[in-house]
């Protein structure tokens, strides 16, 4: 893939302009460290289907991160993580510590789904999904709307002192911290409910560890949306290092057709480019201008590359403008470009191996993880044999077994429950074998289990261990009965 | 930490450490100033891989130096501020232990308010308590199920905690001081005072008789007689210990042979060898494990166990009055432990278990004594264990 990227760049570089190669050539001979300052990057607004495709996103994912919170559900927030208690409230299912392969198939999910993705696309979820990219172009939007446009913003940058520029930046500036604070208040409200949230705030009583989150999380998007943007996908994002390893010859990149665009350079509007010796490609720098990291993918695919598609937007602009046909940047393959494929024949080698393989997994952890919770029920229990009372002969000749049973109710309802015992012939329960189990609650039972030992050989009881179940019924609502497997020991017989 | 067997190894983690942190500082000097080609050169890597591959050098971000600079200083920082150079403690004086000691202090000082409620209430009222019930379930849970089981009734040689059959007394205080200060129960082999295995089977067979089990009523009658060598410590009566009516018997735990309840069985063949090998219990001290507020709440959740079907507790309230001079010696005896333990600077608990000893060879004494003597029932005040009042 590199090697034919680079037969590409060297095709474009001989057909480009001589003074083009010349400006290239000085650039790569310049001593360099191994160690640069970043250059602040100007980027250009842009219109366009993608972009579109991005804001809706943006409105989503925002709806949802700052809407949830809000949320009422059984007269708690419906969706709490609630750090104290060790329980997480999800609309009406409730976590419990002991639930926690539930996160970690949903963990697995998500990394399914972004493989997936990335094979079909490229890194969608970077350009259209990822907090990063959805807080960078809010943010974006307040720069550009407070200072105005690139020029403008630059033509600030180098302005002297002034009130209108302290204006400017500060009222900037300002914005930016509300969003962020708002943006780590929020995230708070997931672990302390926003009401309580909101009278410890009102009452000067959050606590270190309140205050502390808000901030944080609060500065680091300031810092991560306002200052480093760009930053944070080259040098710090682990997903961007290996989502590339997902790509193949049949996955949707930006890609700019060299075929078609090269050789590049200015042109008279309504001339035939064709006759000049000319590609489509204008060079007027707009895909430069407005991408998010600053890259030119005239140079192809780089790893820099986030699959904005803010390039493709802004070149069909230029296009549109030139009246030629749109898309000489766009979502393609490699293969799609070398073998100037039609969109059907892209579309039909979607479907390949590797996605496919990638559906069927992820359909199968969502459906079982679906299943899953339906099935769940909102009983524990949990068994234990008392290892030191081994068999004890009670006063009335009966052999006692003892068991320690931890019961958990995981409902927001209280529920009464029976225990029965079974797989011995007259085995049964003495004392308590009721029990009422208040909502969100773990009791530990000691269950006192006997049985008549002449009663239990004569059904195939023997000495030492025999298997016995332990059952769980609710009393008072329809659930599945639980059930454990444990043994009851008989004393040896003389 | 910092227990190392010569100096020498002190000054060889030290070395180890600061090099450390000088090399990084001089590789990352050197790599501040480096440049990856001269002028005129590309900046092209010199490395080729797959006959084409080239590097470029895509120079890392400045602020990333200094994220490596400011871990270097987080480093130095780090070595003055805790123990990381060999024996050198660090500035803040940091230690594993103390980090417990402050977290457990700091869980004390959250449960304190509670547990002095509890304290200060008596624990025939706490019983009545629903969250401190609840809590005494969880301490039992943890420490006492173990031996006693999850239900407290007991296994072989464990007593069983929820019958009205008590070594040591079933009242409050008594119950709070066998935790507190832990017991020692010692019946010494009776095999070379009987001398003959057929005098054992007969005292074996008596004590069967006493509590109407099957046994041969012949050799119990002759029993009988041997028998006075066992009531010195279980009475006359064989009521146990608990019921010398004079209370000077009341720390030596000997069972009620007249009842049903066995701590080992109630069989021919188990009392044979009880007598015969004698029983040696211990019941730890758990005074320095769990402290006197917490044990004076599962003294209050044991003490309830033992109900009647309409939830009526039935262990007493408090000791029988035969025994309050008794008691109140025994106070006396366990405050010069405590005065005396506190003299040579050692831990209360640790007295405990010195008062328990003493007691224990008190008691081995007046035994041996007794044999000496040779049968003769002699009511000698063997050392006693006090009950604690608190």
């Amino acid at each position: 893939m590199r090697q034919i990227f680079y037969a590409k760049v060297e095709e474009a570089a001989a057909a480009s302009s001589s003074v083009d190669k010349d400006r290239r050539e000085k650039k790569d001979k310049q001593p360099q460290g191994l160690f640069a300052a970043r250059k602040k990057l100007y980027v250009r607004d842009v219109k366009g289907f993608f972009d579109n495709w991005r804001w809706i996103f943006v409105w989503l994912t925002q709806i949802v991160f700052y809407g949830l919170p809000w949320l009422q559900w059984n007269g708690r927030q419906a969706l709490l993580f609630d750090l104290n208690e060790h329980k997480f409230y999800i609309f009406g299912l409730i976590f419990w510590p002991s639930d926690v392969v539930y996160m970690t198939i949903l963990l697995i999910i998500c990394a399914v789904a972004l493989f997936l993705f990335t094979a079909v696309a490229g890194r969608l979820w970077c350009g259209y999904a990822c907090p990063q990219t959805v807080y960078t172009e809010i943010f974006m939007w307040v720069e550009s709307k407070i200072e105005g446009n690139r020029v403008a913003r630059m033509r600030l940058d180098k302005a002297p002192l002034s009130a209108n520029k302290i204006m400017r930046k500060g009222f900037k500036h300002f914005i930016w911290a509300v969003i962020s604070l708002w943006s780590g208040y929020t995230l708070v409200a997931y672990f302390t409910p926003m009401r309580e949230l909101f009278l410890e705030t009102v009452n000067f009583t959050l606590s270190v560890s309140e205050v502390f989150w808000i901030f944080f999380y609060g500065f680091m998007m300031y810092l991560f949306a306002g200052w480093m943007r760009e930053q944070v996908c080259k040098y710090m994002c682990p997903y961007a290092r290996f989502q590339s390893v997902m790509f193949d010859a049949d996955t949707l990149i930006v890609t700019y057709d060299v075929k078609r665009g090269e050789s590049r350079g200015p042109r008279k509007k309504g001339v035939d480019p064709r006759e000049q010796g000319k590609g489509d490609c204008i060079d007027c720098g707009v895909c430069v201008d407005v991408c998010p990291t600053g890259i030119d993918i005239r140079d192809g695919l780089q790893y820099e590359c986030i699959g904005c598609g803010a390039c493709a937007d802004g070149c069909d602009d230029i296009m549109v403008k030139m009246g030629y046909p749109k898309g000489l940047i766009r979502y393609d393959t490699e293969n799609g470009v070398q073998q100037n494929s039609s969109k059907m024949d892209i579309m039909r080698r979607i479907l390949r191996g590797r996605v496919l393989l990638y559906t069927v997994v992820l359909l199968a952890l969502v459906i079982g993880l679906a299943y899953s919770l339906g099935q769940r029920s909102v009983l524990k229990m949990r068994v234990e044999r008392d290892a030191r009372t081994v068999a004890r002969v009670v006063e009335s000749g009966m052999v006692e077994n003892v068991y320690r049973i931890q019961l958990s109710n995981a409902d927001e309802k209280n529920h009464t429950i029976s225990v029965s015992v079974h797989g011995l012939n007259g085995i049964s329960i003495k004392g308590v074998d009721k029990v009422e189990l208040p909502a969100l609650s773990t009791q530990t039972l000691a269950l006192k289990v006997q049985v008549d030992q002449t009663k239990a050989r004569t059904a195939g009881g023997t000495s030492g261990t025999n298997p016995i179940e332990i059952r769980l019924s609710p009393i008072d609502f329809k659930d599945d009965v639980l059930s454990e497997k444990t043994i009851f020991m008989l004393p040896k017989q003389d | 930490m910092s227990d190392f067997t010569s100096p020498f190894w002190s000054y060889w983690i030290t070395a180890i450490a600061v090099g450390g942190v000088i090399f990084c500082i001089a590789i990352l000097v050197s790599q501040m100033r480096a440049k990856t080609n001269k002028p005129g050169e590309e900046h092209l890597q010199p490395h080729v891989w797959d006959d084409t591959l080239q590097e470029y050098n895509n120079p890392m971000p400045r602020w990333w130096l200094f994220m490596f600079v400011g871990a270097i200083i987080f480093g130095i920082g780090y070595f003055v501020a805790y123990p990381g150079l060999g024996n050198y403690k660090g500035s803040f004086g940091w230690t594993q232990q103390g980090e417990y000691e402050q977290e457990t202090a700091k869980l004390e000082a959250q449960v304190a308010p509670k547990y002095n409620q509890f304290m200060s209430t008596p624990i025939e009222q706490l019983a009545d308590n629903k969250e401190a019930m609840e809590l005494g379930q969880r301490l039992f849970l943890n420490n006492c199920a173990q031996c006693h089981g999850a239900d407290a009734g007991g296994s072989k040689g464990f007593p069983n905690l929820t019958d009205s059959d008590w070594l040591y007394g079933g009242w409050p205080t008594a119950i709070e001081h066998s935790i507190l200060s832990g017991r020692n129960g010692v019946m010494p082999s009776q095999a070379d005072a009987l001398k003959s295995p057929v005098a054992i089977n007969d005292v074996a067979n008596y004590v069967m008789s006493l509590s109407n089990s099957p046994h041969d009523v012949v050799a119990a009658a002759r029993g009988k007689e041997k028998f006075t060598l066992c009531a010195s410590c279980h009475m006359v009566d064989a009521k146990g210990a608990i019921s010398d009516p004079t209370g000077a018997q009341r720390g030596v735990g000997a069972p009620n042979l007249t009842d049903k309840t066995w701590l080992y069985g109630g069989d021919i063949k188990t009392i044979t060898e009880t007598v015969t090998k004698g029983r040696n219990n211990v019941m730890p001290s758990w005074d320095c494990f769990l402290g006197e507020s917490r044990i004076h709440v599962l003294a209050a959740y044991i003490w309830q166990l033992n109900r009647d079907e309409n939830g009526t507790v039935l262990n007493p309230v408090k000791a029988p009055d035969s025994l309050a001079k008794g008691i109140a010696e025994d106070q006396v005896a366990w405050d010069k432990t405590v005065a005396d333990a506190k003299a040579q600077g050692k831990p209360v608990c640790s007295a405990i278990s010195i008062h328990v000893q003493n007691a224990a060879k008190a008691a081995a004494d007046a035994q041996k004594a007794k044999e000496a003597a040779a049968a003769a029932p002699a009511a000698g005040a063997a050392g006693a264990v006090p009950d604690v009042k608190k």
